[in-house]
């Protein structure tokens, strides 16, 4: 008996473990692009939503390998995302915050019709690569060898590239002290339009790159942006905007919570996380390990 | 707080202190429109148009109202939701509810209850939104939203989970097939909140909430409890979105979860915005005209209304931060100027303005015909040959006949307007009607109609108010001076 619940508890904590390295791959780029930027992208579920559509595009109609997708189709998603902050972000970054926000707004709604148009209205679907599609038995337990030789390695690879990129190269320092102070960073002689750019398409294939490691996993269909984009900003406000490990650890939390409130009351188990939000938004307004000053934004 | 408040008072306007109510214009003006309004279903029978129509003007009083509402915590508190449409699912789903389940339940109770639902949903919602303003608010604002929309969704045994709640019954004389009781039913009903959310927003409440949203920190300083106004605000927007929800809901006798969601806090977000957010009537304008281009774009291209409404939002957050209501009332003008300078700028930009608006209905209008009948591009298939019946010409012969024959004239009277030729601005005035008729008889798309509409009410606004009335009737001599040195 204490075998079983011991087991149980195993299976739900890897499985929010999953969870997790999906919401994180996603909400990452967001984090960053709010970060440097301000603007919280809207547009960052179309991103994801696009990477995983591309997946499709290149394993379906080229009948490509999976793995080159995994790269390729976050890529066309970052030439989505320069072109949309080049030619609508950029004569926008000195207006009203809340006219950014409804730009992006915009992007979204452009780009889930163009979904649609695109590939039409029905679920679709990526198969497994090959070697995946079976399932793995860990302390006796079976779970799906995709998300345990996939989706886990590429969270953690995420959260651990991140980091490095932030702390150990220059690139990654100026982009950490763009967090801190725009205005100085400018003054100080980085190009400041090249840098926010840069950090877009980074946000944006970190995006595209979440969207096409779940793409085996789920259904691909239009409105899966919105279904996403209310988790990740679930994510990232309960970690901190604009803290990347508030991002990693609101993830954690949300996963678990997810998983283990599929096995407490299968109905709620959305509500939870909702509920959770509001108490620590009452209790730290700036998020788990958010920056204390709300600043201008 | 209380000389804050007495000071606000003093600024609040038309509903000042001392002021009977009846001595209100905007009281007046309702009056009016709610007369008109009122019998224009019987106009609409008599013209043999069709029942659509009253149809149309339901939903638009009703999201006129739904407009108006977010509108007080947009435009007014600065607060952008995103999950308005919870309260127009709470307000449906409340009144649905307690009519389905309780069969003792008065039809007008349950009408009431709906606002009173949609309060304390936003009671308890706003308290955690109102914490954060801005970007974080919209986050909040959006999340909540979306549970409200995941209860209804989910929740089989109660809400009918996506299924919706249906065969809600309602009163025998909602139930008249030409749907004009119902109409009216709503006209009234919206006439009258829309007119309790204007004392509202003209109250020193409304006046407060403005205060806020130009400078929070000041207004705590001076002494006005923010939250406690944001809340009050939240939750007045709440309960009149919940009023739209039902009413929403008693017309389709039936509500669904997609009442709740997100694509519809997208619209009414895009009303205001198209109307112009700092301004009153704004979102009702904005409402009509969009509710038109769904109208005209769904009946053939379905598919592509959010691209649409997408292209619309980066059109106006580019080239009409203001909206429509805004740019008609935005004047560029110097507290320096003497009257003749004056009117002579106020003229000259009329007609820029005028240009942009035949720009803007020409191209509304061939967009919008393309969409509807995309085979007649050159002719109609019932062409026959007779040079004036216009109405069988395709798209192209018109387009080019109403900018070549349609921007002469208007280039005439334009010029004779900036010289202040008496004659021109009835001539002009003439001209837009002349246009509205024209398209009306041609039954070209409504949103170019509605452009012109708007074209002619603004030339009777801007050419007929008492100052330039003056400046065409000879009282301002040095005008023509003036207005021939603005000109080299």
């Amino acid at each position: 008996m204490v075998d079983f619940f011991t087991n149980v508890f195993f299976v739900q904590l890897v499985n929010g473990l999953f969870i997790a390295a999906g919401i994180y791959l996603v909400a990452s780029g967001l984090s960053l692009v709010f970060g440097v930027l301000g603007i919280l992208n809207f547009a960052h579920g179309s991103f994801y939503m696009y990477g995983a559509f591309f997946v499709f595009t290149y394993v379906g109609f080229t009948a490509g390998d999976f793995w080159p997708a995994l790269f390729i189709a976050p890529m066309v998603v970052v030439i989505l995302g320069v072109v949309m902050e080049v030619v609508f972000l950029r004569p926008i970054y000195k207006a009203d915050p809340l006219y950014q926000l409804l730009l992006t707004y915009a992007m979204v709604l452009i780009f889930g019709d163009l979904v649609k148009i695109l590939y039409g209205a029905e679920n679709l679907s990526v198969a497994r690569p090959e070697g995946f599609e079976g399932t793995v038995t860990i302390a006796g337990s079976l779970f799906p060898s995709y998300q345990i030789f996939v989706l886990l390695p590429a969270g953690f690879l995420t959260v651990l590239g991140l980091y490095l990129f932030l702390n150990r190269t220059n690139v990654g320092r100026t982009v950490r002290a763009a967090t801190q102070d725009r205005e100085m960073i400018g003054a100080l002689g980085v190009n400041v339009r090249l840098l926010y750019t840069g950090v877009f398409a980074i946000g944006a294939f970190l995006g595209g790159l979440g969207g096409a490691v779940l793409a085996p996993m789920g259904a691909l269909y239009p409105g899966m942006d919105f279904d996403v984009i209310i988790e990740v900003f679930l994510v990232v406000v309960l970690g901190g905007l604009g803290s990347m490990a508030g991002t990693a650890l609101g993830a954690l939390i949300y996963g678990e919570l997810k998983s283990f409130g599929i096995l407490w009351v299968p109905e709620l188990e959305s509500v939870f996380i909702y509920v959770l939000m509001a108490v620590v938004l009452v209790a730290r307004p700036q998020g788990l390990l958010g920056k204390k000053v709300e600043g201008g934004h | 707080m209380a000389t804050s408040q007495d000071s606000l008072q003093d600024t609040a306007g038309a509903v000042g202190k001392g002021q009977s109510a009846f001595r209100d214009p905007v009281l007046w003006g309702f009056l009016v429109a709610l007369v008109l309004f009122f019998w224009t279903p019987e106009l609409i029978i008599y013209m043999e148009w069709a029942d659509f129509w009253i149809i149309f003007l339901t939903e638009a009083f009703i999201w006129s109202l739904f407009a108006v509402a977010f509108n007080l915590l947009m435009g007014y508190g600065g607060l952008i939701s995103f999950g308005q449409a919870a309260y127009l699912g709470i307000g449906g789903y409340t009144a649905g509810l307690l009519l389905k389940y309780l069969v003792w339940m008065n039809f007008y109770v349950a009408l009431v209850a709906a606002p009173i639902g949609g309060a304390l949903a936003a009671l308890v919602i706003g308290y955690f939104c109102i914490r954060r303003t801005h970007i974080y608010f919209a986050i909040l604002t959006l999340a909540f939203g979306h549970i409200v929309y995941l209860i209804a969704f989910k929740w089989y045994d109660f809400t009918g989970g996506d299924n919706g709640l249906i065969g809600i019954p309602v009163p025998e004389w909602i139930k008249d097939p030409t749907f004009v009781s119902y109409y009216k039913f709503v006209l009234v009903i919206c006439m009258v909140s829309i007119y309790l959310l204007w004392r509202i927003v003209n109250s020193p409440f409304g006046k407060t909430l403005t205060a806020i949203r130009e400078n929070e920190v000041r207004a705590d300083f001076v002494g006005i409890n923010v939250q406690r106004h944001k809340l009050y605000a939240f939750m007045i927007a709440g309960a009149f979105s919940a009023l739209a929800g039902a009413l929403i809901m008693i017309n389709e006798r039936s509500v669904y979860p997609d009442l709740a969601h997100w694509t519809q806090s997208t619209q009414v977000l895009l009303m205001s915005l198209l109307g112009g957010v700092y301004t009153f009537f704004g979102p009702v304008v904005g409402a009509f005209l969009l509710l038109t281009m769904d109208a005209d774009i769904t009946q053939n291209y379905p598919e592509i209304w959010q691209l649409f409404l997408g292209g619309t939002l980066v059109l106006i957050l580019f080239a009409l931060p203001g909206g429509i209501v805004g740019f008609i009332q935005e004047r560029d003008e110097n507290a320096a100027d003497d009257m003749a300078t004056r009117m002579a700028k106020l003229m000259a930009q009329f007609s820029r303005k005028s240009w942009y608006f035949f720009g803007g209905a020409v191209s509304f209008t061939v967009f919008f015909s393309i969409l509807q009948t995309p085979d007649s591009w050159w002719i109609s298939e019932d062409w026959d040959f007779e040079l004036l019946s216009l109405i069988t010409w395709g798209i192209l012969p018109r387009t080019i006949l109403q900018l070549v024959v349609g921007a002469a004239i208007l280039w005439w009277l334009l010029r004779g307007i900036q010289s202040f030729q008496a004659m021109h601005r009835w001539l002009l005035l003439a001209f837009t009607v002349l246009s509205l008729a024209l398209h009306i008889y041609l039954e070209t798309p409504l949103s170019g109609l509605l452009l012109v509409f708007l074209w002619a009410v603004y030339s009777f606004y801007c050419l007929f108010e008492p100052d330039t009335r003056q400046a065409f009737s000879g009282g301002i001599e040095v005008v023509k001076d003036a207005a021939q040195e603005a000109a080299e």
